[in-house]
């Protein structure tokens, strides 16, 4: 193909994909704003009380821009977006992207960790499962895994706790930090564990890794869990296949055919699995951290909702959305790198 | 007139049946689960309500014994009690989450699939925006807006569960686009709509059953997140997320109150996996 086609199409292809972005974008802003539009409690009225005289209450309205028709609401919503401003919480009265600033690195720090225990343990658990399928290996691998994709994520973190830090005392209480290490750290990335590294504060690292132990080990155990199993079945398809027939007939050793034909083929779709499994993470997230006292994101949009805080608990939903939408964007363009027949 | 012994043909399906089950562990075990569920939110009807609310405050926090077999919570209400009241609740989730999702996944799909061109590219466009949306960070803002409660949570759910459905009914309606029977139909002088709802339709619905009941166990595990923060169920109505986090309160010393509810959606959940697998494994012999 000559060059010039070649740009056209790698153009065309940015073009769709950029486009798919906008519109999903596009939708997850529009459901957050219709949600918080169309809340059955009137605003205005929130504002103005019961007895406001009709005048007062258009005065508010007009102030809150609530008369100009939606799509010009909308577009005002989508600019103080591109802007970062995301309204202002009600229950800690700064900025709601100020507060996100805040709990998003906990979040993030937590769901790193949990996202690497999955994949290492969750990919070479499936191989196996889908290596030993008939047997009693494979049984267990599905057995182990089981546990993590049909219960409920809170509830694991719950008896995670009692069994290991109430019963057993192998972990660390719940929160972050110990007492005698809050606020001993200054905050340079966010990450405690990172900004302890650079402070030198070995201590304070290895009290921080101490309490993101557990956590992190349940909400990585239920991403193997998923990941373990999807792997199980991508390979189960691939090992069905007459190309890997004619490897073991060529005399090579079990893992070569395994890890050197097999799995490089379902690369692709795996890299889908991983970025679902990461969506899954975060919104166990939510669920989790408040039963570790995880100052992230997910006790954030819980507290938030508890207040009654929609702005916050909207405000959480746009940036995980977003979070959502990238992390399917990598997922994309990681996978039309890994398989050369998506670039010809 | 010779007589020949026919088994009559009851007996013959039921025989097969009997065989298909034996065959599938994963597909009994799953309708075991499903039924015993299904049996208990059933038998929930038999109490009256007051049974599941009945607090006796002298017998709080009783670990499982002789009169309360699961044991007691905080205000002294029967964990057993609570558990059958809360299946009730759950599959009334279920059902309510199958019957918007599924028919709206269904119906969508299958028109996209059978109608092609931009009809198909818009209705992708759209099962891929949704798709790409938390499920239960939205189904939290949407019943944080709507306001707590059983129907809004299931609701909520329901919203961001049909585009696999879609998807899966899609896949089916385009391979029957250009089969005999709706060429057939379309020389007869069918309209488009009476082919779609009443040819291509009621094929693709064991495909989206299939799907439907492999999704269940998210939809469970959501929902039972959903009253964990206390969206759904409100008290006193029992539901076992909210039991669970009911529990927590006195989770070091008393755990039974956060375990029982939490073991209760584990094999629900559970039924709808295994059960969901079981039906894949049987229909779609590529897998075996």
């Amino acid at each position: 193909m000559s060059a010039y086609l070649h740009r056209r199409q790698i153009l065309q292809r940015l073009v769709g994909v950029f486009g798919t972005l906008i519109l999903t974008f596009i939708g997850l802003t529009a459901t957050t704003f219709a949600i918080g539009r169309f809340v059955p409690v009137d605003p205005v009225a929130v504002i103005v009380g019961d007895r406001a005289s009709p005048e007062a209450y258009q005065k508010v309205r007009a102030e809150l821009g609530l008369d100009k028709p939606v799509l010009t609401q909308y577009a005002n919503y989508l600019g103080k977006l591109v802007t970062l401003d995301l309204g202002q919480s009600l229950v800690t009265r700064s900025p709601v992207s100020q507060d996100l600033a805040k709990v998003f690195p906990a979040t993030f720090e937590l769901a790193s960790l949990a996202m690497i225990i999955g994949v290492m343990g969750g990919i070479p658990l499936g191989v196996l499962a889908a290596q030993h399928k008939g047997d009693w290996v494979g049984a267990v691998c599905r057995v182990v895994a089981l546990p993590g994709y049909s219960t409920p994520i809170f509830w694991l973190g719950m008896m995670a706790l009692v069994v290991f830090y109430v019963n057993l005392g192998w972990a660390s209480e719940p929160g972050r930090a110990g007492i005698a290490f809050q606020g001993s750290v200054p905050v340079v990335t966010g990450l405690l564990t990172l900004d302890a590294a650079i402070a030198r504060d070995w201590a304070a690292l290895s009290d921080a890794l101490f309490h993101l132990a557990l956590p992190s080990i349940v909400l990585g155990y239920a991403s193997l869990a998923y990941i373990s199993r999807m792997t199980r079945s991508l390979m189960l398809d691939q090992l069905g296949q007459e190309f890997v027939l004619a490897a073991r007939a060529k005399g090579a050793s079990e893992s070569r055919v395994i890890w050197r034909h097999v799995f490089p083929n379902i690369l692709v779709p795996l890299v889908t699995v991983v970025a679902l499994a990461y969506a899954q993470l975060l919104e166990g997230a939510v669920l989790t951290e408040t039963v570790f006292s995880w100052p992230g994101l997910g006790q954030y949009m819980t507290t938030s909702l508890f207040n009654g805080d929609l702005n916050s608990v909207l405000g959480a939903t746009v940036l995980i959305g977003a979070i959502f939408i990238s992390v399917n964007l990598l997922s994309d363009i990681l996978y039309r790198f890994l398989d050369p027949r998506t670039r010809v | 007139m010779t007589q020949t012994l026919v088994p009559p043909s009851g007996a013959r399906s039921s025989a097969r049946l009997i065989t298909l089950l034996r065959r599938n562990g994963s597909l009994t075990a799953g309708l075991l689960l499903i039924s015993v569920f299904v049996i208990t939110a059933l038998i929930s009807f038999a109490f009256p309500d007051a049974a599941f609310y009945e607090q006796s405050l002298g017998d709080r926090l009783l670990s499982p014994n002789a009169t309360y077999w699961l044991g007691t919570d905080d205000l002294g209400r029967d964990l057993l009690m609570r558990t059958i009241a809360g299946a009730r609740v759950t599959l009334l989730m279920v059902l309510l989450v199958a019957l918007v999702a599924g028919p709206l996944g269904l119906l969508l799909g299958a028109t996209s699939g059978y109608v092609g061109g931009w009809l198909d590219k818009a209705l992708m466009r759209l099962t891929d925006i949704v798709l790409a949306l938390p499920r239960l960070v939205l189904a939290l803002a949407l019943a944080a807006a709507l306001g707590a409660g059983v129907v809004n949570a299931a609701l909520a759910i329901a919203i961001t569960t049909w585009p696999p459905y879609a998807r899966v009914a899609r896949a089916e309606a385009m391979a029957l686009r250009n089969a005999d029977f709706v060429i057939a139909a379309r020389l007869q002088g069918a309209s488009e709509g009476r082919i779609v709802l009443r040819y291509v339709l009621p094929l693709c619905v064991s495909s989206v059953l299939v799907r439907m009941s492999l999704d269940m166990t998210g939809v469970i595990l959501t929902a039972a997140g959903l009253g964990f923060l206390g969206l759904g169920a409100q008290p006193p109505m029992a539901e076992w997320g909210a039991m669970v986090a009911a529990g927590r309160s006195t989770l070091i010393d008393h755990p039974w109150v956060a375990a029982v509810p939490g073991i209760a959606i584990f094999l629900a959940s559970l039924g709808f996996n295994l059960l969901g697998e079981g039906l894949r494994d049987v229909l779609d012999p590529r897998n075996t």
